[in-house]
This record gives structure tokens, sequence and C-alpha cells, in this order.
């Protein structure tokens, strides 16, 4: 059994002067290793939400737990260093290099200055940077994705257990984006971090999230797998949000596996070949590209686990 | 100009003494300035809503010619370099809060929320982000500040404070011309030399916070 990372209790967020709460008793539970994402709209209450997780805001009613802690009797700077906070914009700081913002944690915490270095090539490795090229630029020299790589790199320089990002690939163009969010992916399929990460890109959230929260008005509108959201809306508002009734949204956002049948054994001729997360939207051009009826599908080590057939893909558009 | 070099000759030690006790007042006035400017601008920083009026108040006060401050102030304080020095960090308090102001609020606000998030303690924020990003304006406000420093602290010596303002009023009132040229030339080159080493300081500073300083060493391989 996995252990809880994060679990909110009936937590609400009332900030001085305002009508009604940011975040209105929000009761929920985050395991460890899950990538979790946080949609909604503009002031929903995402960024409030996040904030109480590392104490940047505090909590108004209601208890945060981490690891089954109760994080108000924690002391908080400590506490924060547990947990990396990537923002919009990487919030790196100028006056410092790559490798002086990426050892800023550990520096903190004394490591030794051959430990640091190793870390900090260890990491730029890992977001995809040439140490040699990055190590001693300025972040006014970098793009805006490498930025994030390096905010990236950053926040997990002393390989806290969870890892908070404020709609981290906001300000970037799509393409990139896309790049960043695959890497993302595969960073946390490698590291198994807990993952809260906020956007308003609906298509982002289903992408990233293990599990997405829904939010509007500050409530928590549904907490679930992207599929079970698509295919389940818990009301009008997440329906109409998401577009469920839509069937390119749907082709966008199902997974295979979703739709997917036990292998038949009369698996003769096709070649087609599918992937358990690739999207329905991807099946699809599988299907019209090679004109079979049927698609295999494999798992992360390349294993024939399932089929779909056409007759099964139509039948999402009904 | 004979007379010029004569002056110079014969009372050297006396203008060195002068220029070391106007160098004195000027130092203690903007160690007392930026002591009391830092922790009124952090304030204001954090509480903008105070920010109009005690901004309002420092401007005001700045207003006030300083023989008329002085005026008011000696009858209570007396005369001398303690009163002298009060007026003047009182004067430099408008132009190094407006600055120090400026200069944080010229960090990235992304900056200092990662800063904290990632654990810094409200220290490390302020010495490791806040600081180093806001100081060239900070000290661009230390320079102009230590400018008018420098000039007022010559009417200073109306309240017996000392300095180079002595050596002009007591020429001015001898109608000794030599004295007057002295002093103006000793407070003019006490100005220069401190605006370029401070503008140095603020280029260096500039190029730092923005991430294009180059050190020496790094330049020179
Ligand atoms: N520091 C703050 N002070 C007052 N109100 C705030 C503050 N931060 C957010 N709010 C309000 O709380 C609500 C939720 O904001 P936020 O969590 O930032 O939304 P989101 O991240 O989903 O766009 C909004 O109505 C916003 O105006
Ligand atoms: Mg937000």
């Amino acid at each position: 059994m996995t252990a809880v990372a994060v679990e909110f209790k009936n937590v609400c967020k009332h900030f001085p002067e305002a009508e009604v709460n940011a975040v209105s008793h929000v009761s929920l539970k985050i395991n460890q290793g899950e990538f979790i994402t946080i949609l909604g709209t503009s002031g929903s209450g995402k960024t409030t939400l996040m904030k109480m997780v590392n104490r940047l805001h505090d909590i108004t009613s209601g208890d945060i737990f981490f690891f089954g802690e109760n994080i108000n009797s924690l002391p908080v700077v400590e506490y924060r260093r547990k947990i990396g906070y990537v923002v919009q914009q990487g919030g790196l700081f100028p006056h410092m290099t790559v490798a002086e913002n990426i050892a800023v944690v550990p520096h903190i915490l004394k490591w030794d200055k051959e430990k640091i270095d190793a870390r900090v090539d260890e990491l730029l490795e890992m977001v995809g940077l040439k140490k040699e090229l990055y190590k001693d630029r300025y972040p006014r020299q970098l793009s805006g994705g490498q930025q994030q790589r390096i905010g990236i790199a950053r926040a997990m320089a002393s390989d806290p257990a969870v890892m908070l990002m404020d709609e981290p690939f906001g300000a970037i163009d799509a393409i990139t984006r896309e790049n960043l969010q695959d890497e993302l992916l595969r960073i946390q399929k490698a590291l198994h971090k807990t993952i809260l990460f906020v956007t308003h890109d609906i298509s982002e959230a289903f992408k990233l999230g293990d599990r997405v929260i829904v939010m509007h008005e500050g409530k928590v509108q549904q907490f679930d797998t992207p599929d079970r959201i698509m295919l389940h809306p818990a009301n009008d508002f997440v329906a109409k949000f998401v577009s469920a009734d839509d069937v390119m949204k749907k082709l966008q956002v199902l997974k295979v596996h979703t739709i997917m049948d036990g292998l038949s054994i009369k698996t003769s001729n096709q070649l087609a070949v599918a992937h358990v997360d690739d999207t329905l939207e991807t099946l699809l051009k599988l299907f019209m590209t090679s004109s079979t009826q049927t698609v295999l599908v494999k798992d992360d080590k390349d294993k024939i686990v399932g089929e779909v057939s056409w007759h099964r893909l139509s039948a999402i558009a009904s | 100009m004979l007379a010029f070099m004569t002056y110079a000759e014969r009372y050297y030690g006396k203008l060195i003494g002068y220029f070391l006790d106007h160098f004195k007042i000027c130092m203690l006035t903007m160690f007392f300035s930026i002591l009391i400017a830092v922790p009124i601008s952090l304030m204001l920083t954090k509480h903008k809503r105070l920010s109009k009026g005690v901004m309002a108040v420092l401007g005001a006060i700045y207003a006030i010619p300083s023989m008329a401050l002085f005026a008011m102030l000696v009858p209570y304080m007396g005369l001398g370099t303690t009163t002298a020095i009060f007026v003047l960090v009182l004067y430099n308090q408008s132009i190094l809060v407006r600055n120090t102001v400026a200069g944080f609020d010229s960090v990235d606000k992304m900056a200092v929320e990662s800063a904290v998030g990632m654990g810094m303690s409200p220290w490390q924020v302020f010495s490791k982000v806040r600081l180093p990003i806001a100081l060239p304006v900070i000290l661009s406000g230390i320079r102009i500040a230590m400018i008018a420093t420098i000039g007022s602290a010559t009417i200073a010596a109306t309240i017996n404070a000392g300095g180079i303002g002595a050596l002009l009023f007591d020429g001015l009132q001898t109608m000794n011309f030599v004295k007057m040229i002295w002093g103006t030339i000793l407070a003019a080159s006490f100005a220069l030399i401190f605006n370029m080493i401070l503008e140095k300081l603020e280029k260096r500073a500039l190029l730092k916070a923005r991430g294009e300083y180059i050190p020496r060493k790094a330049k020179n391989k």
C-alpha cells in the first residue's frame, strides 16, 4: 500500500475583505508517486489550494497533512525544503548562474562542494541541457523553455518527495510546451515524485495527470482519472468545462487502455500497434493509415497486452 | 596663483584637517541615513498603504531650507556636529527611501516567491535575493544622497559643525578669496571622487543584478 503524501481535510481559505472563500471545504488524499493536475478557470482557487501546501498561504480552517503530519505543526522553513516549487516563468534568480540557481537549496542544506557540483551536473543532464554549455550562463541568456527546465532542476535539487508546479509551462510556445510535458512525464515515471501541477489547459491537465482535480469557485467539482472525468463527468459544470460530449475532445483525451479489449487468439496479420497510453486520436490515425480492422496494444515493456477493434473505437462517438 | 599655492603650503595641515572633519561628518551622516532608510523602505515595500503618507512627510522635510531646520533645532539640540548630522540624516531620508523602495519593488515577485517557497529563511531571502537585485537602484540613491550631503554639510559650519564649510565661511567673512577657492576645490573634488567611486560600484552591482557581470579572471582566460 502506498503512503498518502498530501491530505486535505475540510480545508477552507478566506482572504480578508473577500466575499466568498477562495478555497472551500476541500477534502482529498494524494498518494505518494501520483501525478495530480489541478484544472480550472482563472480565479477558481487552483493557486490558492497549492500555496496552502507549502504554507505560502495560511489555512483559514481545516488541516493539511504531509505524510501524516499536520503541516502547521512543522517548522515552516525546514518543511518547505522538503517540497520542490516551480512557478510560471521559472522565478529564477537573475543574478545567479544556472549552476548557482540549481544549487540554492543544497547550499542552504550545507552539502559539501563536490556533492553539490555532482548534483548540478546530474540535474542538468536530467532536464536535457548540456552542462558545459549552460552551467555558467545567466537566466537572461536562456530561452523561456530552458529557463523552465532550470526551474524544474532547481526544484528537484534536494530530491524532494513532493513537487508543486503552478502553471509552469503557461507562458511557453505550444511545441516547446509539448516537449517539456513529455520530459516531465519521463522524469516522473523514472523518479516517482508526487507532483501537484496547476494548469488551466484541459489537454495539459489530462495528458499529465494520473488524476485531475477539477476546480470551480473554490470547490473541487471532481477528482478522478482523466478517462472517468471524460466518460462520467460529476456534474454539468465539469461536463461543459471538459466538453465531455465533444467527440474530438474525447479522442484527444481518452487513452487507448480505456477501450482496450483482451487479446483474441486470431491475431493474424495486423501490423498496427498502439501504446496503452496513446490517445484515441493517435489510434484513429493508426486505423486510417493502416486500413486494418483491429489494432494491437503494447505496454511500456513492448509486450502486446490487448487489442482495439474499429467497432470499439467508433462506439465512442455515439 | 602664488598666494593660492603658498596658502596650501603653509596651511596644508589645516586643509587636511578641514577635509577630514568634513569626511567624518559625511560618513557618519551616510551611515546613519542608510541605517534608518533601509528599515523604513522595507516597511513601505511591505505595507504599500503607508507609502504615500510617509513619502509626503519625508518630501516635506526635504523641502525645508537647511538654515531654517538648523535654526529650529539648535534651541533643542545645541550647536555642533551632532545637530548637523541629525539634520543631514533627516534630509537624506527622502532620496534614500524613494530609491530603496524602488529598488526592492524592482525585484521580480516570482523570484521572491520561489525563494520563500523553496525554504529560504527571511534573512536568506533578503540577503541572497532581494538585496543583490535591488542594490543598483539603492546605490544610485546613496550616490545622490552622498553628493547632496557633501554640499549641505558645508552649511553645517554655520552651527559650528566644522569641516570644509568652516573654511568657506571664514573666507567669506574676511573676504579671503584664497580660502574660499580652496574650500570650493576641496568640496567639489570630494563630491566628484565619491560620485566616480559610487558610479563604479553601481555599474558593477547592475551587471551583477542582471546577470551580465563577468569576473576579471573569466575575462582573461
Ligand atoms: N493574496 C490574495 N489576496 C486576496 N485575494 C486573493 C489573493 N490570492 C488570490 N485571491 C483571490 O482568490 C481567488 C482564487 O485565486 P487563485 O487561487 O489565484 O485562482 P487561480 O490560480 O485558479 O487562477 C480569486 O478570486 C482571487 O482574486
Ligand atoms: Mg493561478
